[in-house]
């Protein structure tokens, strides 16, 4: 197991510079969109967007590990399980990482984005459990019947990202007053959220590990 | 101590690619799978090192079972021949992340002998494997079975792509690895007459089913090719197991495999020759092969 988690916490530091281009990208399209540029204001919502970045990378990195380094991995004589153990161990470093990281700057950054952002953190794991885990059952759909994930990731993407854009521009607002607003709605933890974390993450376990037991190696 | 597997059958899609095959692996030798095309070798050895489930059967290293066995599995190493393909996920890795995934993984990994073989095949570890040529993917697979040092190590084959320098290194290699560590091999090859000479057991499959386990030498030493006239080559092999006739008129030719005690009578109308690996192998699996007794 050790030489395991040596190859998965590699992997996960391989993958960092895809999650700070994601990140670089949403800043970069947030400093567009807002209507003030705020060096303050951009340092505390940065970490939002690093959560984001994160959760994103995740599902990107998903499909490499599903087609390259899983079946790879047992072609060097690891077993089904502990890929299982350290693929979730990969997925739940990335997201303390961003974690770590978002506290970090929120502590160090004053005002009161940085505060809703501090107490928001419960909230925030529970959002990127979720989000990775469904990202994950997505990744791995697209990997084995790529037809059925094409209509899925159009339906789900096209739903959320309609509804988002009909909200930024019915409300005349910009994304940083946004994660502001969905900052203060979070800040007391629902439990609902928690529940939706846990649900989704046993439905990624299981729907991963029925694939994963009787995987075949075809390099 | 020996890697073993029982009557294993393998089911893909409703037809049957391994038919309750059973074989007996003997620590400290170099054994030849060979067989046609889709005759099931790579399934074989697939299901050997758990990289493939079987659909029935076992497979055990040392007494212990392979499958996701780390213990076990450490024992084993099958490279298995790289496909690198438009469709391939693995083309887009480095040749010097491939080897680095495999030093992680493999607990007896030799460092300098990898940095060695690297420099004996001129490979560069930066390239990615998509821009490999077959031969320098085939070169890859052999650095990956010879530095994981596994006492049981099985290579799909190997010599696939090489040029006649490089596979004649590869032997060498292969041989003085053996002589120095006694590790075991089973070699996949479609090549087999350049083979014959470093296989000590060869291992025939032939549309999933093992025909023979057997010393290669001791094989070779009891086949015959009986050619002359047709009438008189049918009487010499009466009650002999008969392969491959092949008449061309009056004449006639076929392969037999002896049995203890038995022999062949050569006489003025019929010769009898012996034969080598490659012959014996088409007489056992060739399209027009029957066994006659």
């Amino acid at each position: 197991m050790k030489r395991n988690l040596r190859f998965w916490t590699r992997y996960t530091w391989e993958g960092m510079p895809a999650v700070l281009i994601v990140l670089a990208i949403l800043l970069v399209l947030s400093a567009i969109g807002a209507s003030r540029l705020e060096l303050t204001a951009l340092a505390a919502t940065a970490p939002a967007y690093l959560l984001l970045a994160a959760g994103l990378t995740i599902v990107m990195l998903n499909y490499g590990t599903q087609v390259v380094y899983i079946p790879l991995l047992i072609s060097m004589g690891e077993t089904r399980r502990n890929i299982f153990l350290g693929y979730h161990f990969h997925r739940i470093l990335i997201i303390a990482v961003a974690v770590g990281i978002s506290a970090l700057i929120w502590a160090l950054v004053p005002g009161e984005i940085s505060r809703l952002g501090l107490s928001n953190i419960p909230s925030i794991l529970a959002i990127l459990v979720a989000a990775s885990s469904l990202g994950s059952i997505m990744g791995t759909i697209y990997f084995k019947w790529k037809w059925v994930a094409t209509v899925l990731l159009v339906v789900v993407f096209g739903t959320f990202g309609g509804v988002g854009g009909f909200s930024v521009a019915g409300g005349g607002e910009d994304v940083a007053q946004l994660v502001e607003k969905a900052a203060q709605f979070l800040a007391e933890f629902p439990w609902w959220l928690a529940l939706v974390a846990v649900v989704a993450l046993g439905a990624d376990a299981a729907f991963q590990w029925l694939l994963l037991r009787k995987q075949e190696v075809r390099l | 101590m020996s890697f073993t597997c029982e009557h294993i059958t393998k089911v893909y899609g409703g037809r049957e690619v391994l038919k309750d095959v059973s074989l007996t692996l003997e620590p400290g030798k170099i054994y030849g799978l060979i067989g046609r095309n889709g005759a099931g070798k790579t399934t074989l050895l697939s299901i050997l090192t758990a990289q493939n489930p079987a659909t029935k059967g076992t497979v055990s290293v040392d007494g212990e079972p392979v499958w996701e066995n780390r213990k076990a599995l450490e024992k084993l190493c099958f490279s298995r021949e790289l496909n690198v393909g438009a469709e391939s996920g693995i083309a887009a890795i480095k040749v010097k992340e491939y080897l680095r995934i495999a030093a992680t993984y493999y607990a007896d990994w030799d460092k300098d002998m990898e940095q060695r073989l690297m420099a004996l095949f001129e490979l560069d570890g930066k390239k990615k494997l998509g821009k490999l040529s077959k031969g320098m993917l085939s070169m890859v697979t052999i650095i990956v079975a010879m530095c994981s040092k596994a006492p049981y190590t099985l290579l799909d084959e190997p010599v696939a792509g090489l040029d006649v320098v490089a596979r004649e290194q590869f032997y060498k290699l292969l041989l003085e690895e053996y002589a120095a560590t006694g590790r075991t091999f089973v070699i996949s090859t479609h090549i087999i007459e350049e083979a014959a000479d470093v296989l000590e057991e060869v291992i025939i499959i032939h549309e999933g089913h093992v025909l023979l386990v057997e010393d290669t030498q001791a094989l070779l030493e009891r086949v015959r090719y009986v050619s002359g006239k047709a009438d008189e080559v049918d009487a010499a092999v009466v009650g002999l197991e008969v392969h491959h006739p092949e008449t061309l008129g009056r004449s006639k030719g076929v392969t037999v495999f002896l049995k203890p005690g038995q022999r062949v009578e050569e006489t003025r109308d019929v010769s009898v020759q012996m034969v080598n690996l490659q012959k014996a192998f088409v007489a056992l699996c060739g399209e027009e092969a029957h066994h006659e007794a």
